[in-house]
Parts: C-alpha cells; sequence; structure tokens
C-alpha cells in the first residue's frame, strides 16, 4: 500500500472537515463536555485537530508522553470517558463517509492511546 | 549551555537585580508575588494584559501572543503565562514603554453605581471602538476598562461600575476626578468590528459594563456602513443595572437594523434568551461581553448553535480579587 491512512481518507482538509464535527459531539456530551470546559476554545479546538492528525496516523507532534501529561490533571478521568470520546470519533468518520477499514485503521490508532490517556 | 540543578529542582531568576528562588511549575508572576514582590497583576489569566514585564530571555509564544508586536519588540511578556526558567532575568514594566497620560474631561452619573467617564488622551491614540485600555489607579494598581466611544467622538467614553470596595473604580468615579490627569495604557484587545462581509447579522451579548465595548462596536459598525441586522441583548441582575436602557431607546430608532433586547436576572440569564431566539448562528458574527462565566458559556452555545469560532469575539470582564 503506497498511500498511509492520512492521504487516502484526504489529508488535511478531512482533518478539517472531522474536527468541527467531532468537536461538537465532544461538547454537546454532558458526561464528558466539563474536561473540554476551558476559556481558550480556540487552542482547544487546534489540541482536537492535532488527536484527529494522530487517529489518522498523519504528520503530528503527539507522544505518548504528551498524551500521558495532558491527561494526567483531569480529575475524575475513566475507562467510559474514554469510551465516549473514541464513540464521538467512529461517529464522526461514519458521518464523513469514510469506509469501515478506514474507520478500524483510525479506531486502532486511537485506541493506543489508552493507557496513557487514563494513566495506566 | 549546561546548567545544574538543585536538589530541589529550584531555579533562580533575577526581578530588578534581586534574585528569586522559583518553584518552576509555578508562573513567574505568582514566583514573585510569593516573594512579596509588588507586580501588578489582575485576572491571571492572560486577558488583562496588566501583569506585563521584560526580558531579553527567551518566553513561550503564549506569554506574546497576545501583545501587540510593538511590546513583544520591547521585551514585553505576559508573567503570568510565562513559567520562569533558571537565569531568566526580569525588569518591571518601564512605566512611559507603556503608560501615557490623558485627562479626565466629563463624568455623567447613571443608575446602578455605573458612571460614563470621558478621557481625553493627549496626543494622538488610536484604538478600535470594542477594545480595552489600563488605567493605573492609586498605589500603582492597574484595572481594565473597554472604550464605548468611536474614533469621531474625539474622547474615550468608559463604563465604569463602582465597586464597593474597588481600588480603582472608586478612585476614577469620584468627582473631583474631572479636569485631573490620569495614566493609560493600550489599546488591546481583540474584540471589535472588522468591515468585511458587511450583510452578515450580528449578535451582540453584553451584561452590566458589559455594554460598553458593544456600544462602541455597534456605532462603529454604523460608521463603516454595516448593513446586516444587529440583534443587541443587554442584561443586567435588576433594573437599574440597565443604565443606558434609554440611550439604547434612541440608537435604535436610529438605527432601522438595529434591535436592542433587555432583560433582568428574574426573568432569566439574556444569554439564555438570546439563544432560544435565535438557534441557529450559521454565519452569524457573535460578539460576548462581560461576566466572564456567561461569556465561557455562551461561547460554547454559540459554537454549538453553528456560529464558527472564528466568528465569535469575547470579552471577559474578569475581577480582581477584592480584599474588604
Amino acid at each position: 500500500m503506497s498511500e498511509n491512512l492520512f492521504d487516502r481518507i484526504g489529508g488535511n482538509a478531512a482533518v478539517d472537515a472531522a474536527v468541527d464535527i467531532f468537536y461538537k459531539k465532544v461538547l454537546s456530551d454532558d458526561s464528558i463536555n466539563r474536561f473540554f470546559e476551558t476559556t481558550n476554545m480556540d487552542a482547544q479546538r487546534e489540541k482536537q485537530k492535532k488527536f484527529l492528525t494522530f487517529a489518522f496516523g498523519g504528520p503530528n507532534d503527539y507522544s505518548g508522553k504528551d498524551m500521558r501529561t495532558a491527561h494526567a490533571g483531569l480529575d475524575g478521568l475513566n475507562e467510559a470517558h474514554f469510551s465516549a470520546v473514541a464513540g464521538h470519533l467512529e461517529a464522526t468518520l461514519e458521518e464523513l463517509g469514510v469506509p469501515a477499514a478506514e474507520v478500524s485503521e483510525a479506531m486502532a490508532i486511537a485506541a493506543s492511546t489508552h493507557d496513557d490517556v487514563l494513566g495506566l | 549551555m549546561s546548567r545544574q540543578k538543585s536538589a530541589t529542582d529550584q531555579i533562580t531568576i533575577y526581578y530588578e537585580g534581586t534574585s528569586v528562588r522559583c518553584d518552576p511549575d509555578k508562573s513567574v508572576l505568582d514566583n514573585l508575588l510569593d516573594q512579596n514582590l509588588d507586580v501588578n497583576h489582575c485576572c491571571k489569566n492572560g486577558s488583562c494584559l496588566t501583569c506585563l514585564l521584560k526580558t531579553d530571555s527567551e518566553v513561550d509564544e503564549k506569554s506574546r501572543v497576545p501583545l501587540k508586536a510593538t511590546l513583544s519588540e520591547l521585551g514585553y511578556f505576559l508573567s503570568c503565562q510565562q513559567i520562569p526558567s533558571d537565569g531568566m532575568v526580569i525588569k518591571s514594566a518601564a512605566s512611559d514603554d507603556c503608560f501615557r497620560k490623558a485627562v479626565v474631561t466629563s463624568m455623567i452619573k447613571k443608575s446602578g453605581h455605573v458612571s460614563q467617564v470621558f478621557l481625553k488622551p493627549y496626543g494622538e491614540f488610536l484604538y478600535k471602538p470594542g477594545q480595552f485600555i489600563n488605567i493605573k489607579g492609586p498605589k500603582d494598581t492597574v484595572r481594565s476598562y473597554s472604550i464605548a466611544s468611536i474614533p469621531s467622538d474625539n474622547v474615550l467614553e468608559l463604563h465604569i461600575k463602582e465597586h464597593q470596595y474597588g481600588i480603582v473604580s472608586p478612585w476614577l468615579c469620584a468627582d473631583d476626578r474631572i479636569g485631573r490627569e490620569i495614566e493609560i495604557s493600550g489599546p488591546n484587545g481583540e474584540c471589535f468590528y472588522l468591515p468585511e462581509n458587511q450583510d452578515q447579522s450580528m449578535l451582540m451579548i453584553g451584561t452590566g459594563t458589559g455594554l460598553a465595548p458593544l456600544l462602541g462596536i455597534v456605532r462603529d459598525s454604523y460608521s463603516q456602513n454595516h448593513r446586516g441586522k444587529i440583534e443587541l441583548y443587554f442584561g443586567a441582575v435588576d433594573d437599574p443595572g440597565l443604565y443606558l436602557a434609554d440611550q439604547l431607546r434612541v440608537l435604535e430608532k436610529k438605527y432601522d437594523n438595529l434591535t436592542v433586547h433587555f432583560g433582568i436576572l428574574k426573568n432569566g440569564p439574556i444569554n439564555d434568551t438570546a439563544l432560544k431566539n435565535h438557534p441557529d448562528l450559521k454565519e452569524w458574527r457573535v460578539f460576548l461581553c462581560g461576566d466572564p462565566d456567561m461569556v465561557k458559556k455562551t461561547k460554547t452555545k454559540a459554537y454549538l448553535a453553528g456560529a464558527a469560532l472564528a466568528n465569535i469575539y469575547v470579552d471577559a470582564f474578569e475581577q480582581a480579587e477584592i480584599n474588604p
């Protein structure tokens, strides 16, 4: 396979389309939106974009350590929250018509962050 | 550069020639305050720009982003946003770099302990209505106030709510302030009208003196021939808090596409009313000014209602800690 997932999905343009849908889903979900409350929504949205680029296997500056540090301060973050965010990612990709195989691929990348995000 | 960390992982910075041992996890500002050093500050979240200090050392981008290029160039940074680095040499904000003199020309007392205060800065003072200036009050205490006037007024208009235990507001609103000089800096802030997409509908929500920047923005947008409709929501705790209702009604008559809505708290938060009336904000430009909690919540709601983040302008009025 010559192209990676990021390019196959549509590169930066796909991330731009996805971040809007994804961020809105996250903010509308009362079970998790307290973690995303911030005075700087623009910065938060940029972070979502980085995360999506990462999930799409695209060029990014995310590392496991960053993931761990970034989530360390979030009080009460648990398995249910992780699943909720993963669910929104999956729904976002499906809404955008990303083929099932590519969705699974992105979900696998997202799942790889599990231990770092939950500090395990 | 190699540097050796002490056993406790502390680092040292130099402030006005004094060495200060720092907790590396706290901001430069908090470290200086912990040592009882007197540094101007107010909101501590990078909005008010009162905690400006100067350094030649490298600083993080977020400590400079809100500053004007001219101030960054001079080495200024926001001490509340910057983590100290070992060996950093910091100077206090030199007064003449930032502050200039203005004279208080007049004052109108309104209801709800609000005064309209008019200033005339010496020399040319360029600003966008809706931006804010900082005023230096007693004991070098600095507070931020938004600009309600437009440049053709030839005076700066501010709306000052007098706080019972405030330091700057009672001083500034005192009758004998008229005719006297004060020190101001700025303008700062990015909550103002840009003359593009002039048929765009605009939703404006202000609580308390959050009306001040909105008044400036409304008048500015009309002076720049904005054609789209403007829905202005002005909320206060009680009726006296709607301190500028009369003037707004006059403005509403003057401009066909302006509608002003008033709300007091017992009838529900004004932001809820506004979003109920305008559930679809796609393509809208949104301005939110006043209570930080209202601004934050409404920004999220406006975004979820379809407004693009780039189209949402905010001015959150962070309150200083008050020690009665």
